[in-house]
């Protein structure tokens, strides 16, 4: 499901003193199967961006084109549609659930969308897996769970809606280093196993560099850029401009460049790479 | 969000209204109350209008927001006209529509009615578009003070006003989030029969309460860490004080208020 953005503008709460203009002109293009990186300060206007894509709201002026749904002007059939098609997860996910147990809570969304229950309590195993979740939790209320285990439930039960597009807003915030390592390569598995569009909103740029194959980078309701992550090198000034981190892989390379002169030669930007690179420098070193 | 439910919102701004001690302004809108169901002629009735339209005009709120935002208001204000315009039967068969005899009395009560509910939901609504919640709760605080004798709770109650004003943008907020979340997960809540409408709250309705109970329990743990312990002792960074301004003000509204007595009849 290509992904098509024209000329979107949004306000919130317009023709009153709080009016704020969060989308300003907003063209892109995402192609079904790719995995972005949507990245920005907070305010950049990245949720508002992403509240889009499934019809949650719905643009000022300009037109969203999913899929073969059009925004604005899609039915309340077709928006449900949407919803499935497209699987949004929000910040802070674990926020939503509600039922008294974990497995009431993950056939949740199915139930809404008109899923056999049978079916999908079959692939329950499967999915808890996924997310590294162990199945005795089903029967757990899901409040008594930590943290980052009812977010793992939270996306669980989206994954079960079986969408085409996943669109991920922070979806590591808050959980401990392996964690976010942990659910990203989940993420990236997806992608690569099923074909899965996957949009990720982040802050952080390492992230986006080793996971995303097209970073947009947002600012003041606005596109500042879309890059390949390898591209966001020549980008340094402008990021830095806005405020953004620059991802520290590309940092050390850059200060490998002045300080020893050296060669930039691998296609990607990876700590392993960068490793390899300065050994190569060293044993060359050794030699002469 | 709702978004044409705007009493409770705060409007920034610098205007002589914003400016006017918070205690004032309620001190004004109660002797105002009173004014409103004294009013009994056409020509006091017009003072109070002048009165609030005068002030709506000073604070320098675009009026179409404040219009905009009564639009809940303005179906009990046409109701009430039309109770007691169908009902009433005071003085002189004016004409008849479908059977019903409107009467000249039940005209005249039925403006009246209408005029003193707009009146005094326009000049509320004013007050807390100009005033901080915080400064409501002060004055509240300070003009019930004198209760504090009697052993009222004063304190406890200003501080319970101030958490509940401060917590209903955020539990709006929290609100629409909670149903986007679900609405993302196929929820819907506009359609179908009233009682799966109503089984649909309960995904919003659960993590509302839970959060917020999360909140209320941070929120105290937050205060005592900061060593909290209720009045006893407690100097305040905000201290009221009567301006100039507030002269001036005390003075226009004293001389509206003869004028208004002189107008009844």
């Amino acid at each position: 499901m290509d992904i098509i953005f024209k000329d979107v503008n949004y306000t919130y709460q317009p023709n009153t003193p709080f009016s704020h203009h969060a989308l300003k002109t907003i063209n892109l293009e995402i192609q079904s199967g790719s995995f972005i990186a949507i990245v920005g300060h907070t305010g950049s206007g990245k949720s508002t961006l992403l509240q889009h894509l499934n019809g949650l709201l719905k643009p000022t002026s300009g037109q969203i084109s999913l899929g073969n749904t059009e925004l604005p002007g899609a039915t309340s059939k077709q928006l449900k549609d949407l919803r499935q098609q497209v699987g949004l997860v929000f910040q802070n996910p674990e926020h939503q659930l509600f039922e008294e147990t974990v497995k009431k809570d993950l056939l949740f969304g199915p139930k809404n969308f008109g899923f056999n229950v049978k079916d999908v309590e079959k692939e329950l195993n499967d999915v808890m897996e996924q997310v590294g979740l162990d199945h005795t939790v089903l029967e757990r209320s899901p409040f008594e769970l930590s943290g980052g285990q009812m977010r793992r439930v939270a996306i669980a039960g989206m994954l079960l809606v079986k969408p085409q597009v996943l669109v991920l807003d922070e979806p590591t915030a808050g959980l401990d280093p392996s964690g976010q390592k942990e659910m990203l390569q989940m993420f990236k598995a997806l992608h690569e196993m099923k074909q899965h569009t996957i949009i990720l909103v982040t802050h952080s740029m390492e992230d986006a560099l080793n996971y995303a194959e097209q970073v947009v980078v947002m600012n003041q309701g606005q596109i500042e850029c879309v890059n390949k992550p390898e591209d966001l090198m020549h980008n340094q000034e402008r990021l830095r401009r806005i405020g953004l981190d620059i991802p520290e892989p590309i940092e050390s390379i850059r200060y490998m460049k002045e300080r020893l002169g050296l060669e930039w030669q691998e296609k990607e930007y990876t700590e392993e790479a960068i490793s390899r690179t300065l050994i190569e420098y060293i044993k060359a070193g050794a030699t002469s | 969000m709702n978004q044409s439910l705007i009493i409770g919102q705060y409007v920034p701004g610098d205007s002589i209204i914003h400016r006017i001690d918070p205690r004032l302004k309620i001190i004004i809108i109660f002797l105002f109350v009173i004014a409103v169901f004294m009013a009994n002629s056409f020509w006091s009735y017009m003072l109070l209008y002048f009165f609030v339209f005068i002030s709506v005009g000073l604070s320098q709120i675009p009026s179409s927001y404040i219009l905009k935002g009564l639009k809940p208001v303005w179906w009990i204000i046409a109701f009430t006209f039309l109770f007691h315009v169908i009902f009433n039967s005071e003085g002189e068969v004016l004409f008849d529509i479908f059977g019903f005899n409107i009467y000249d009395g039940a005209l005249i009560q039925g403006i009246n009615i209408a005029s003193r509910i707009f009146l005094l939901i326009l000049l509320a609504t004013l007050l807390t578009l100009s005033t901080t919640p915080l400064s409501v709760t002060d004055a509240v605080e300070s003009l019930l003070k004198p209760l504090k004798k009697l052993r009222f709770p004063v304190h406890e109650l200003a501080l319970m006003m101030s958490i509940s004003l401060r917590f209903i943008p955020t539990l709006m907020q929290e609100m629409d989030k909670i149903s986007k979340a679900q609405a993302a997960r196929g929820l819907d809540f506009t359609q179908g029969k009233f009682k799966d409408r109503f089984k649909a709250l309960l995904p919003l309705l659960i993590p509302l309460l839970i959060s917020a109970f999360k909140r209320a329990e941070e929120l105290a743990l937050a205060m005592e860490a900061r060593g909290y312990r209720g009045d006893e002792g407690r100097t305040k960074f905000r201290q009221l004080k009567y301006q100039k301004l507030d002269l001036v003000v005390i003075i226009i509204f004293t001389f509206i208020l003869l004028i208004f007595f002189m107008l009844r009849t």
